[in-house]
């Protein structure tokens, strides 16, 4: 997480003037988190990445709109979750199984899933992966988007309750009662996907 | 039962992976991208820099107010002529039918 300390080190009129080195001390700071929260959102490393440059473009475009009335790491976050909800919104025109099905039949194989293949030589436990990450993702696209924005940036991105109340402009005990409805609401719908499954 | 337990063990595991996610890092050339990504997206348009599309765009909504302009003068011009001659008929039809019209209105 960003500290206050690292952040007195973002000069904020260079930015506004367009400095390429305040950008690029910008983008070197936050990446990482940004990509996690994307990533958080749509399940997918290469996506994530893209989405987070898509990001920081959006960053530097409407830098001067930024009016200095919260931190940047809170600007930041907050133009990260709309684009990633944006981005949600447009992918749900695709079907998932569409887009799964399709990775599979041409024999690309899910990047996330790169870390998991090292272990499992078997063809079926690399099926039961692929099933179980299409799951999870169906699962955070079920939730209602106060509770995914809330469990994305606690989960993904490691941040406390004060910080997402920031974010969101709600209280902290808000964002508390947002996540652990959260996590009622994926577990029930895991559960019932997996019945569906197992019948 | 055993059905039941399979559900919740392969639930479980589910669950646990999503709330244990891989912290990944972005690319050693990220900045790089980004820069590439804003030479290539097209700057927010401005006064001075309408694209065709926008320009075709105004010129047709223009032509279209300009033919209702026309359209509302035309109605409103043949409005006015039809009337002058509504009267002329009027006074036709009372020198017809009513010959004793104008003499009793001036007693």
């Amino acid at each position: 997480m960003i500290t206050a300390a690292q952040e007195k080190h973002i000069s904020i009129a260079a930015l506004k003037a367009g400095d390429t080195e305040a950008f690029k001390q910008l983008v070197e700071e936050y990446k990482d988190a940004v990509v996690n929260i994307c990533y958080g959102y749509v399940q997918q490393r290469e996506d994530a990445e893209d989405l987070a440059q898509d990001v920081f473009v959006e960053v530097f475009r409407s830098m001067d709109k930024f009016r200095e009335d919260s931190s940047i790491y809170t600007w930041v976050y907050r133009i990260a979750t709309s684009k990633c909800l944006d981005a949600l919104r447009s992918r749900k025109r695709v079907k998932r199984q569409a887009f799964f099905k399709a990775r599979q039949s041409s024999g690309e194989e899910a990047p996330e899933l790169d870390r998991i293949r090292g272990g499992f030589a078997d063809p079926e436990q690399d099926l039961v992966q692929k099933q179980q990450q299409e799951y999870i993702a169906d699962a955070l696209d079920k939730l209602p988007e106060a509770q995914r924005i809330a469990f994305t940036l606690s989960n993904y991105q490691g941040m406390n309750n004060k910080d997402i109340a920031e974010i969101m402009e709600r209280s902290a005990g808000s964002v508390e009662s947002l996540i652990h409805r959260a996590k009622q609401n994926l577990r029930k719908h895991l559960y019932e996907f997996y019945k569906s499954q197992f019948g | 039962m055993d059905h039941e337990k399979n559900i919740e063990q392969q639930t479980t595991e589910a669950f646990n992976r999503l709330t244990n996610p891989e912290r990944l890092k972005a690319s050693d050339n990220f900045f790089e991208k980004v820069q590439a990504k804003l030479e290539d997206t097209p700057k927010q348009a401005t006064i001075y820099s309408f694209t065709w599309r926008d320009t075709m765009k105004y010129a047709a909504l223009l032509a279209i107010m300009v033919l209702n302009g026309i359209l509302l003068f035309e109605v409103t011009s043949s409005d006015s002529m039809a009337t002058e001659l509504g009267e002329e008929d009027v006074s036709t039809l009372v020198d017809e039918f009513f010959p004793d019209y104008y003499t009793v209105n001036e007693e």
